[in-house]
């Protein structure tokens, strides 16, 4: 009777997403200077298992919880799953929901959409920064899946010649192509993955900039991005995190001190989140040897590659914590 | 008889002609007047254009000839075109208030440096110390051309103290990005011919009016002179793209019209259906020429044509002939689709062509007065096959079903019907 242990983590328990839901906990614990976190209320897409809502109300103490939920024929299924009697559900897709719900509090909002990036993303997001209180969190998870070569010549014909400059447009609109955009190169996750987060943020600059336009000096909303992810639990997926915050409030957001933290990213240079491929018992060695120095030798480097000791290194205070039993 | 005063002031007249013009169309004039120098001084090939703004200021660089003392002091500083200045010919610029308008629009200080040849000169307005004298003059510099900052062939225009709406423009991803796209449309020809146009370091890419053509299927290109402007019409395929299929028109080498849908070039007028994604493989190109360019139908801010104007009144005669030919043609290719799934034609020619022929750049065509194009396929007069739709109730279909030992509804369409025919039409 042996243990489970040889087996590697089993990515259909995407433990990527658990180190990412971890992560943008700590960012969103030094909102202090804005506010205490119990002052928040936090709106995301729960499903059926809340595991972002669970983290924030036990971890941050946000008892203002929304859940938006496009499966409106099964009401009953989410309302008994709910963990906590403070969540509350809206049923619908998000951009017909938005306008119902109270985006004039202060709010951290993680929109984790299961699907690619779509024209959805950019109105809900044009809703959410335009609304926000400064001192606000705007979070957007999407697959970050490329284009293939092959799809696009489906879609447009072998002839066309700029397949992907043409997509972008379709999806993105001419004005937020980013300027010397080139065709070669664009099969690739990152290429795209960067081609949305710049969209990303020139679409929000576009939409501040508008509002600002009307307001005085030090009410004018600026905007920050503070993390960049990528990662792939069988799926290509990226995230992108905006603080709001208004001239008058710019010292709270120094205060904040996001740059702090080892996975902050304001620019095009992405975090990657990367589960190495270990196994539980080479797990638990490893977590005897943290925290790792680069350059440090130990004996686990015969039996696990150097990237893999270092990937650990970089994600273990986040990893999730799990069990598995084998039933003989 | 005694007078009233009505002379202008100058802030009514910086008011005036600085409020009819968008930010973007603003920079394409000073765009157009260094493509306009470039051209006079042996071409665009190998001359650069480079943009740079930001929140504080503005500049533009250009390799283009330069501007000489004489045009600047006759001419390129006035307000309206003198009578006596020289033509330039197939120039862009021919309103005499394009450089002035746009620095004018932009900020409160603003520094012309030109070398042309021998003469190297700065021209340095403090706009708001200029509108309080009456003279209606600039000042400017002599510079040593040994000590001129730019090489030979050079202007550099800079801006500063920045209008506060012009700065949050500038600051902008949207904008430039809406920019870059402008003008990589506008300026086309003179990109594809080798001129580098690049802004805050981006190069700005080059935009090509492709269309199809091989043995099967062609296009229609004619060229006809009005008045001293040759009219260059092309009309054709390309690929399926709802969004920039349509009419693109050119006076003297600069676009002024993308993706034209609309009545102005012909759609939905005068028996021509409107636009529809079924023309989306439409593209057509009209390309006007004259050595004075005032005769061209465009407007002040070069956006669109003036539809009253007589040559293009004239022009749009032969767009629309051409036009009905192209439409006849998409129209023959979407129904011999719908026949083909019909079954009522075996072969999809018009089809097969449409996807066979192969892009290519359209100033390289030639001449040719009428599209060519493939025979369609023999239509056959009724369908070798029909669908037969019925309804029935539900307890009476899974009857039959058990009866016949089926599960699917078609299944049981097919059955019954090959029984009734079996043992009564046989």
């Amino acid at each position: 009777m042996g243990t489970n242990s040889g087996r590697t983590i089993n990515y259909l328990i995407r433990p990527a997403k658990s180190i990412e839901r971890k992560m943008l906990r700590d960012g969103f614990q030094r909102l202090f200077p804005f506010g205490r976190t119990e002052e928040y209320q936090y709106i995301g897409f729960g499903a059926k298992y809340f595991a972002d809502f669970i983290l924030f109300h036990t971890s941050l103490n946000i008892s203002q919880m929304i859940s938006i939920e496009q499966d409106y024929t099964n009401k009953e299924r989410y309302e008994f799953n709910k963990p906590f009697k403070c969540i509350s559900l809206e049923y619908g897709r998000s951009s017909d929901v938005l306008h119902k719900l109270p985006l004039d509090k202060l709010s951290i909002c993680w929109f984790d959409y299961d699907d690619k990036f779509s024209e959805t993303i950019l109105s809900d997001a044009a809703h959410l920064v335009e609304k926000l209180p400064s001192g606000s969190i705007v979070a957007l998870s999407y697959n970050s899946k490329p284009y293939s070569l092959n799809e696009l010549q489906c879609e447009y014909g072998k002839e066309e010649k700029i397949l992907y400059k043409r997509k972008y447009t379709e999806l993105l609109g001419k004005n937020l192509i980013p300027t010397g955009f080139e065709e070669r190169g664009m099969t690739g996750w990152v290429n795209h993955s960067k081609v949305l987060r710049k969209s990303l943020n020139s679409h929000v600059e576009s939409c501040l900039s508008t509002k600002n336009a009307g307001l005085e000096p030090q009410d004018k909303m600026n905007f920050s991005q503070i993390f960049y992810f990528d990662y792939k639990d069988g799926v290509e997926m990226s995230t992108v995190v905006f603080l709001l915050f208004s001239e008058k409030d710019r010292q709270r957001f120094a205060d904040c001190k996001m740059s702090e933290l080892s996975f902050y990213r304001d620019n095009d240079e992405m975090f990657k989140i990367e589960v190495p491929n270990l196994t539980y018992k080479e797990i638990k060695s490893l977590y005897e040897n943290m925290p790792f120095k680069p350059g440090e030798g130990t004996d686990l480097l015969k039996i696990v590659t150097k990237k893999d000791i270092e990937l650990f290194s970089q994600h273990y205070r986040y990893f999730p914590s799990f069990y598995e039993v084998q039933m003989v | 008889m005694a007078k009233i005063d009505a002379e202008p002031t100058k802030e009514f007249f910086i008011n005036m002609l600085t409020r009819d013009i968008a930010l973007d169309r603003a920079l394409l004039d000073l765009i157009d007047n260094s493509v306009d120098a470039a051209s006079a001084s042996g071409g665009v090939r190998d001359k650069h254009i480079e943009l740079e703004f930001a929140k504080e200021s503005f500049e533009i660089l250009d390799n283009c000839g330069g501007l000489s003392l004489d045009e600047a002091k006759k001419y390129a500083f006035r307000f309206g075109r003198d009578k006596h200045a020289p033509s330039t010919p197939r120039s862009v610029g021919q309103f005499g208030v394009g450089m002035k308008r746009t620095l004018f629009k932009l900020g409160r200080n603003f520094e012309v440096l030109s070398h042309h040849h021998d003469d190297c000169y700065k021209i340095s307005v403090n706009v708001d110390e200029w509108i309080t004298t009456n003279e209606w003059k600039f000042d400017f510099d002599n510079v040593v051309p040994a000590e001129c900052p730019i090489g030979v062939g050079s202007t550099k225009i800079k801006v500063w103290n920045l209008y506060p709406d012009i700065s949050e423009q500038f600051a902008i991803d949207v904008f430039k990005n809406g920019l870059e796209h402008e003008v990589s449309l506008a300026h086309y020809k003179a990109i594809n011919d080798g001129l580098k146009v690049s802004i805050n370091d981006a190069e700005v890419s080059n935009y090509e009016l492709l269309m199809k053509s091989s043995n099967d299927l062609g296009y229609i290109k004619k060229q006809i002179v009005i008045k001293d402007v040759t009219v260059t019409i092309t009309a054709g395929v390309s690929t399926r793209d709802y969004n920039t299929g349509g009419w693109y028109i050119v006076c003297n080498g600069r676009l002024v019209a993308e993706a034209e849908q609309t009545g102005l070039s012909g759609w939905g007028i005068d028996g021509i259906r409107k636009y529809h994604p079924d023309f989306a493989y439409f593209r057509g190109l009209v390309e006007f020429e004259a050595d004075d360019s005032s005769k061209l139908p465009w407007t002040t801010t070069k956006t669109g044509v003036d539809k009253d104007n007589n040559i293009y009144r004239a022009t749009l005669h032969h767009m629309k002939e051409a036009m009905r030919e192209v439409i006849s043609f998409l129209r023959e290719r979407t129904n011999e689709s719908s026949d083909h799934k019909k079954e009522l034609v075996d072969s999809t020619p018009l089809n097969a062509a449409l996807e066979q022929a192969q892009l290519v750049r359209v100033a390289s065509l030639t001449f040719s007065e009428s599209l060519k194009k493939p025979d369609e396929a023999e239509r056959c007069s009724e369908p070798p096959n029909i669908n037969v739709h019925y309804k029935v109730s539900t307890e009476r279909l899974n009857s039959v079903k058990d009866s016949l030992g089926v599960s699917s509804a078609t299944a049981v369409g097919k059955e019954t019907f090959d029984y009734y025919y079996k043992y009564e039409c046989e």
